[in-house]
């Protein structure tokens, strides 16, 4: 392995580990070109921090992959997936507009993960507009992976079966909630 | 097996919680009914969407804080003219500020910056300061409060579920000292208060004996030059909120001018009065102004209100080497800063109205249900 490669492993590693002072150098970096993209195709400084953040996120993502291998700089990769995310989000307000639905380009983003990003970000949504105690029954069972016990003492519910209750009546809502598209 | 028994089955096979022979006798299901396989395929599949969904949103979280590190308000109060006037240039605020900001007392950052303005003191109960860094798990903490402290605070004496420990932690929480003071701003659930008082917290509890409310807020916006953090609470809590009586407008503050101020600097709400005595702060810093009011820890954060009852600015800062000098965001200043914020947040101040009084007990009963402890 030459010097290059390893700075770029050492590089992935630190995304993936989501090591913020890296980020926040690689964030520096890229935002300017995407944002002055985005301020030129009908966006404002908000759409461009949202997309933007998005492709960042999905960069992290990649990286989780072990095979994952830079192929170009961050910053072209980062812009190639925030431009393709902000055309299909112009494209969704008209779809007949055929000169945007030309310029995406699928090779950084494929549409499978794209459709996978999309239930993610839906999913996001639902979650937050879930509501107490739910959202925390929620997100303590399935993302911390804390036990129902621990979460019936935190919650002080009488007993682990009533949380367990409560929290199936929680996860049916989310799951209603996502089927209708968070409305 | 109900939809309900179905899903307690997949937690307890996933978790491992199944005693060996019902672990062999799930597989054996697993491989001869499809329609099981299914379900339990669908189950982990949802699962598996909540965790990235929340990872999503976590990510997310950060990426927005670094955003706010890096990419500055483009439209800077320093450009205006009647700001720059005791200042040589704009860098000379942004050292001033750098050096001069408490944020916190305990903190590493504290320590070596304050070393050249040690008569510059926040006004926050110290020991209670620098706890650190909120995490998700304090915030979970916190909804956890939240939810008692609201549900049980109305009737304390139902004895439904408050065992002996329950009610010794409620009354320890609402007896505890506060850090600071914080304020209601819009109807939405929108509230301010000092920035170094949330320095390093994404999550603060705010609390009001008055309305018998207390819950969790989210610190959403620090500002970059001035002293001052924007909160906001859930939805659903702002729901129980009422239209604030006064209105964040621009105010010119007047020397002389007789104001007020309603803080905790103990558990209780405690009132102040004093006078505008310079209208530049702490070495002519013009983003905010001078006090003849003495302040003490916990004041921080805190509303200033005239005579009359008009909003007047935000408390943040006493002089240490000086008596009875305490310093104030300019109100001009945070009403520009939340007019632009008014771009990203529904901050819907239509509704704030203005109780003009003479009378300071009339005043201080009609603003302090708006007025909250910041744990």
């Amino acid at each position: 392995m030459n010097k290059e490669q390893q700075i770029a492993t050492e590089i992935v590693d630190k995304i993936r580990g989501q090591d913020r002072k890296t980020l926040s150098q690689i964030y520096e970096k890229g935002y300017p070109m995407l944002e002055k993209y985005i301020l030129e195709n009908s966006g404002n400084e908000a759409d461009a921090a949202d997309v933007f953040q998005d492709a960042m996120y999905l960069l992290i993502k990649k990286t989780a992959d072990p095979n994952f291998e830079l192929s170009s700089k961050i910053s072209t990769f980062l812009f190639g997936i925030g431009r393709n995310l902000w055309l299909k989000q112009l494209t969704k307000k008209q779809p007949d507009h055929e000169a945007l639905v030309a310029e995406i380009e699928f090779d950084d983003l494929p549409e499978e993960d794209f459709q996978k990003f999309e239930r993610t970000k839906l999913m996001k949504k639902c979650i937050d507009l879930l509501g107490e105690p739910c959202k925390t029954i929620i997100v303590q069972f399935y993302f911390f992976q804390t036990s129902m016990k621990e979460i019936a003492e935190q919650l002080h519910y009488t007993n682990a079966n009533n949380a367990k209750n409560q929290k199936y009546k929680c996860f049916v809502r989310l799951k209603k909630m996502m089927l209708d598209k968070g409305e | 097996m109900s939809e309900e028994e179905k899903i307690a089955l997949f937690d307890a096979y996933l978790r491992n919680e199944l005693s060996v022979e019902d672990r062999a006798g799930f597989k054996t299901l697993l491989d001869k009914n499809e329609d099981f396989k299914k379900d339990f395929d669908a189950y982990q599949n949802t699962a598996r969407e909540i965790k990235e969904g929340q990872e999503y949103g976590l990510i997310k979280e950060t990426l927005r804080e670094i955003h706010a590190e890096l990419v500055q308000p483009k439209k800077s109060i320093l450009l205006r003219a009647k700001f720059i006037i005791p200042i040589v240039s704009a860098a000379a605020i942004l050292v001033l500020l750098i050096t001069v900001f408490p944020f916190n007392q305990n903190g590493d950052t504290a320590k070596t910056e304050n070393v050249s303005a040690d008569d510059y003191s926040p006004t926050d109960n110290e020991e209670e300061a620098g706890e650190g860094e909120a995490f998700y798990e304090e915030a979970t903490e916190v909804q956890e409060m939240d939810s008692i402290i609201h549900e049980n605070y109305a009737d304390t004496n139902n004895e439904n579920n408050n065992s002996v420990d329950f009610l010794n932690k409620v009354i320890e929480y609402t007896q505890s000292v506060p850090l600071g003071t914080s304020f209601q701003i819009s109807k939405k659930g929108y509230f301010i208060t000092a920035k170094h008082l949330v320095y390093k917290k994404r999550y603060v509890q705010l609390h009001n004996k008055e309305q018998q409310l207390a819950f969790y807020t989210e610190v959403i916006y620090r500002d970059t030059l001035a002293d001052f953090a924007v909160l906001k609470c859930s939805d659903s809590i702002a729901k129980l909120l009422n239209p604030c009586p006064y209105k964040i407008r621009s105010k010119q503050p007047n020397l002389g001018d007789e104001v007020f101020t309603l803080g905790y600097p103990k558990a209780e709400i405690v009132y102040t009065k004093g006078a505008v005595s310079s209208s530049k702060g702490y070495r002519s810093d013009s983003l905010t102004f001078e006090l003849s009011l003495p302040s003490n820890s916990g004041n921080s954060g805190a509303p200033l209100f005239s005579k009359s009852g008009n909003f007047m600015g935000l408390i943040v800062a006493n002089n240490s080497k000086k008596q009875s000098v305490t310093y104030v965001v300019q109100p001009t200043y945070i009403a520009e800063r939340i007019q632009q914020l008014r771009s990203k947040y529904d901050i819907d101040m239509s509704k704030n109205y203005s109780k003009n009084s003479q009378k300071p007990s009339y005043l201080i009963e009609k603003f302090t249900p708006f007025i909250f402890e910041l744990k």
